[in-house]
């Protein structure tokens, strides 16, 4: 049971079809939240073997933080500030539903630095730490 | 309990390894340009001073942090508190 599904969570963003990257909001704590997508063949991300290329998951990642902003202070444009300690163990791949994992570290007026966990049949996908800004 | 030069210098030294300031930094210069920090950067020094020295700074006590010695200042008076 989501929190928010596909019909709910674009009520929280600004981002439409074919870019919308974030399907599901699983749960939502103090600092900590998670995500759910699942990439269809013919997203403008999709590699070569049906697989999601690095940037289509952490455009994934920066939309599913943004949903859970959304969620508790309003919808604002974001934007990705920054990417750190990026670690990408493999490709993700279409039709299987990837699971983020976030967790905020720092927020700073208009700036949140999150830590995130992609994972995709329960395999690490990649992990980074993100710097969003919000225009509240 | 430490001096405050001796706290100064400790978070000093820290602050030139962590950050990899070349030179040395001045009391009366300004956060941003003793560090060469832009406003990501600031989150990052936040991040670390709480995990160094156990001292939360929040972002509008950057109003009032202009110089290196306000940022002294404040971090030794929260440590002492």
């Amino acid at each position: 049971m989501s929190i928010l599904n596909k019909k709910e969570i674009v009520k929280y963003l600004l981002q439409r079809d074919p870019i919308l990257m974030v399907d599901l909001l699983l749960e939502i704590s103090d600092k900590k939240s998670v995500a759910q997508v699942t990439i269809a063949k013919d997203n403008m991300f999709i590699v070569k073997n049906d697989m999601i290329s690095v940037y289509g998951v952490l455009e994934h990642v920066a939309q599913s933080f943004a949903v859970v902003n959304g969620y508790i202070h309003g919808v604002s444009i974001g934007f990705i500030g920054r990417i750190r300690n990026l670690n990408v163990s493999l490709l993700p791949k279409a039709l299987i539903p990837i699971n983020t994992y976030m967790e905020v570290i720092q927020q700073m007026e208009n700036i949140t630095l999150i830590k995130a966990e992609v994972k995709q049949e329960n395999q690490t996908i990649l992990n980074c730490e993100m710097y969003l800004s919000f225009n509240h | 309990m430490k001096t405050s030069q001796e706290f100064i210098n400790e978070i000093n030294k820290f602050l030139i390894e962590e950050f990899e300031i070349e030179g040395s930094i001045a009391p009366d210069m300004s956060i941003t340009e003793a560090l060469d920090l832009d406003s990501l950067d600031l989150i990052d020094l936040v991040v670390v001073i709480e995990e160094q020295f156990g001292v939360k700074i929040e972002g509008e006590d950057f109003a009032f942090l202009k110089t290196m010695n306000d940022f002294y200042n404040h971090i030794y008076s929260q440590k002492a508190a």
